[in-house]
This record gives C-alpha cells, structure tokens and sequence, in this order.
C-alpha cells in the first residue's frame, strides 16, 4: 500500500509536470509547424519577441489587472467590512456574502454571458444616447472587478475574524476619531488580507479568458493576452510561435510564484502567524 | 462587559455600514445581478419556447452528456486528487507546504497554455492519442471524451486537492491507531476512520470541480476535436458562433446550466459544511 501510494504520487507529477516540459521542449523546434519537433532554433523567439502584436497584449493584460484589481480591492474591502458590521442582520450580511461569493462559484462562462447581454443590449444603447461609447477596455475591468471583489472580501474577511472590536472602542477611550480608530488600529491588522486580495485579483485578471471572451465581442483588436493565446490556437495552421509564446507565459508564472513567496516571507512579522 | 462593548461598537458602527455598503452594492447589483437577471428575462423571450427547445433532442443528449462528462471527470479527479492530499498529510510537518507546493504549482499557469500543452501531447497523430484512445478508460469513453476528461481532470484538480487537504489535516491520527489496535487492516482503516472523516471535504471538492466544469467551453473545444458538444460550446455557438446565433436559446441554455449548477451547489452547501461557504461557520 505504501510503495502503491508512492508510485501513484510519482505518475500523478509526472501527468502535472510532463506537458509544461514537452511545451518547453518544443518551443525550440525548428519546424515550421508547432506540433513538429525537429532540430533546435532561437529563431521562434526572435520573432515571437519582436512582433508588436505580443507587446501590445502584454500591456493590455497588464494595464486591465493592475485597474481592476485596484478597484475590486477597494470595493472588497468596503463589501467585507459590511459584512462585519452587519454580523448581527444576518440576512442583510448572508445576501452580501452570497453577491460577493457568487462569481467565485459559477461557472465563468455565466458572468461572461450575462455581462455580454448587459452591456451589449442595455448599457451601449442607453449610452450612446448621451453621445459615449463604451469600449472593450472598459467592459472588461468591469467584470474584471466583479471577479476580483470576491477574492479581496474572502482575504479581507479571513483577518476580520481574528480582529477584536474592543480594540477600537479602546482606541475611542484614548482619544482617537474614529477614522483614526479605524487607521491606525483596524486598518494594519486587515492590511495582510487586503494585500493579499489584491495580489489574487490581479492574478485572476491576467488569468480570466471567458469573462474577456465574451465581453469584449466585436471590440476591435481589443486582446489581453490569453485572447491572444486563444487567437493563435484558433488558427489553422499552428506556428512554433504559440510554443514560444506559452513557455514566456509559463516563465511569467514561475516569477510570479516566486515573488508571491518572497512577499509572504518579507510581510509576516517576526512571531505573527498567518 | 464583554457583550455590552460589543453591543456599543456594533451600534456605533451600523452608522458607517449603509455608507460602506453602497459602493460594493451598487457596483454588484449594477455587474452582477442585473447581467444574471437579464439572462433569465432573455431566456424566456417568447415564453416557455426556449426552454422547451432545450430540453427536447437533439439538445436534452447535449445536457446529459455534458452532465456525464462532468461527473465522470469529478469522480476521476477525486481518485487522483484524494491519493495525493493523503501523501501530503502523512509527510512531517515541515515538508508538507513544499509537497503541496509540488502539486499546486502548475495551475498558476494560464489555464489555456496549459490545455494547449495537453493538445500538443494528444495531437491525432500521437502515440499517446492511440494509446488512450485504445485504452479508451475500459471502452466506456471515445477517445475525444478521454482526452477531454484528461483537460477536465488537469485543469481543476487543485480544487480538489486543497479541500481534502485541509480536512485530511484535521485528522485524528490516534483513531488510526484505535481502529489498528483493534484489528483493522490499511482498507478498513482508511473506510471506517479517514473516509467518514474526509466526507465534508470529499463532497465540498467535488462540488467545487464539478461547477466550473460543467459550464467548460475551451477543453472540449480544444481536446474534443470538434467531435465533443457540450452546453459550455453549445452556449458560446449561440452567442458568438458564425452560423445562425441564438441569443435567447443561449440564454435558456444558460439558465438550463444555472440551474444544474445552483442545485449541485446546494447539495455541496448542506453537506459540505462550511468548507463550500469558506469561515462562515468558524
């Protein structure tokens, strides 16, 4: 049983790690098709890094995540120090809740669609009668936001638990405002969770193909960069250009973990456990 | 004194909630239930028309075989996944956050890359294509449902993982050593001891994976090989498909997938136990 446990855990990294490796692998090949591997060649990733078409993407993923998840940390926040304050109206609280925990548990392709219909039906008419247009840009960080607001809540909620609220009525006792109650004694105690938030709504935007799939029908050469990813997959025939473009995509990720370990390390103060 | 304190924050503190909650409020009703709404009012555009039309053929075989596909993914995913969050239990503490690092890792890739990486190494051609499809899981599954099934399993097993971990954690290892002590051999150890205790986990990460699975449109599309129809594609051809879209067919299609997954999620509520609801019970 234990050599059957230990066999099963080495198949199933093998299933998780071989398909990055073989993607790897490939984005060397020579070949003028993607699904061939023939000799060796940087050749894919000069023109991969030279094409404007990827640089554009990469800033459109970028400036849409950092917008959206500056307004989706705010508004979680906002939405889970309701939730807090409302623990004795349960169901104000539990409707709250449920709106902020909704995109987290639905399927994507549900948002995607319904902000589809939103937007397309009722939103651009009724704005183009007052002369404005909205474009794809926009419409994305919107849903972008719904996404990310249930992360921040859940991440912001996670430190409430553990606040006292006696904390800031003994602040009130010293002297403090109340937003100064607020600043200097709840605020850091929740700055963990919030910095956490905002850190997993920026990675759910970068990540999000569905929700900017259907929002951004019709925007013209609106793409982040999985719509990119999906536009070059999409094509018939399949140059080792997609290989490069996944293996910098898969580097990207690497990075991102290592930076999220190195600020985990550098946030948690000596003797606080998280 | 402790509950009159309280009371007094609560108090003081209600002032601000209106406040506080109106940004968040207006911005979801605004963005999310508005969007919802207007799926359910598209849906029933000429009455019952749409619905009825969805549940008939050749569209009723779409929903149930999405809805098979999805099970038979969720219950394969729990074989792979439950082996796995065990190892990292039984690991001493200090290595457990590494191992679960090992298994966790490479679902921060986009999620399209990494079914892509899956289409290169099942390319028609492949050996590794043959191979499942001869296999084909026992004949039960053609080899383009294999191969979407793989996509399935691959792309959503941490949520799986992460639930039975976290309640594997929880374990009391001394019941282990009562239910050995009395007899009980490694199958009825892990029957009678682990798996009652694992339930909630089991139950919350089988709704967990089964959700975004049945609403799935890119695994299918991609590993399918145009031979796999699933509400996911079946929903997207409506909207966005070049060939006779249907926006309020789409929209009963979606209310069809709400439904499924709002009564998976209540299932996953009431036995689930507050892992589904994330603190809420703490």
């Amino acid at each position: 049983m234990r050599h059957a446990l230990k066999v099963h855990v080495a198949l199933v990294t093998l299933f998780l790690y071989a398909p990055l490796v073989v993607l790897v692998v490939y984005s060397f090949s020579a070949s003028r098709f993607a699904l061939r591997m023939e000799g060796f060649t940087l050749e894919w990733y000069r023109r991969a890094l030279s094409n404007p078409a990827v640089y554009k993407a990469v800033v459109t993923s970028f400036s849409v995540a950092f917008l959206s998840a500056a307004l989706s940390t705010g508004l979680g926040t906002a939405l889970a120090l309701a939730i807090h304050s409302l623990r004795r109206a349960k169901v104000a609280g539990k409707a709250l809740l449920a709106m902020g925990a909704f995109p987290l548990l639905a399927p994507e392709i549900v948002l995607g669609l319904g902000l589809l219909l939103f937007f397309s039906r009722f939103l651009r008419p009724s704005l183009l009668l007052w002369g404005l247009e909205l474009g794809s840009f926009p419409s994305v960080v919107a849903g972008h936001v719904t996404l990310g607001i249930g992360y921040v809540m859940y991440t912001v909620r996670a430190r409430l638990e553990h606040f006292d609220d006696a904390q800031l009525l003994a602040a009130h006792d010293l002297g403090a405002s109340r937003p100064e109650a607020f600043w200097t004694v709840m605020f850091p105690q929740i700055l963990p969770g919030i910095i956490a938030g905002a850190c997993l709504s920026l990675a759910v935007s970068l990540d999000d193909f569905y929700v900017s799939y259907f929002v951004s029908v019709g925007g013209s050469g609106f793409q982040t960069l999985p719509l990119y990813f999906w536009n070059l997959q999409g094509r018939q025939a399949l140059t080792p250009e997609i290989n490069v473009v996944s293996t910098l995509l898969l580097g990207f990720s690497f990075l991102f973990v290592l930076s999220a370990f190195v600020l985990q390390k550098w946030l948690r103060a000596p003797g606080e456990v998280t | 004194m402790k509950a009159r304190t309280q009371k007094h924050t609560a108090v003081s503190a209600s002032r601000k909630v209106s406040f506080l909650a109106l940004a968040p409020l207006a911005w979801l009703g605004a963005f999310l239930v508005v969007p919802l709404g207007l799926i359910l009012i598209t849906g029933f555009d000429s009455g019952l028309h749409h619905y009825a039309r969805a549940l008939q053929p050749p569209f009723s075989s779409v929903i149930w075989s999405s809805v098979v596909l999805a099970v038979a993914s969720s219950v394969f995913c729990l074989g792979v996944a439950f082996p796995v969050a065990w190892f990292v239990v039984t690991r001493t503490p200090r290595w457990r956050a590494p191992w679960l690092a090992v298994f966790l890792t490479p679902f921060l890739l986009n999620f399209l890359v990494r079914i892509y990486a899956w289409f290169v190494l099942l390319r028609p051609e492949g050996a590794l294509a043959r191979g499942l499809g001869t296999l084909g899981f026992q004949g039960l599954l053609t080899s383009s449902q294999s191969a979407v099934v793989l996509g399935l399993v691959y792309s959503y097993m941490p949520f799986l993982i992460l639930p039975l971990y976290a309640v594997l954690e929880k374990l009391d290892w001394r019941q282990l050593e009562a239910a050995r002590d009395l007899g009980a051999n490694a199958w009825q150890q892990a029957w009678h001891v682990v798996v009652p205790h694992a339930r909630p986990g089991i139950l919350a990460g089988l709704v967990l994976v089964f959700v975004p699975m049945m609403g799935e449109y890119c695994v299918p599309r991609m590993l399918g090989g145009g031979m796999i129809s699933t509400l996911g594609t079946q929903i997207e051809s409506q909207f966005l498909g070049s060939v006779k879209p249907n926006w309020p067919f789409g929209a009963a299609l979606a209310g069809v997938l709400m439904i499924i997954v709002g009564a998976a999620l209540t299932l996953g509520f009431k036995f689930g136990k507050g892992l589904l609801g994330g603190r809420d019970d703490a």
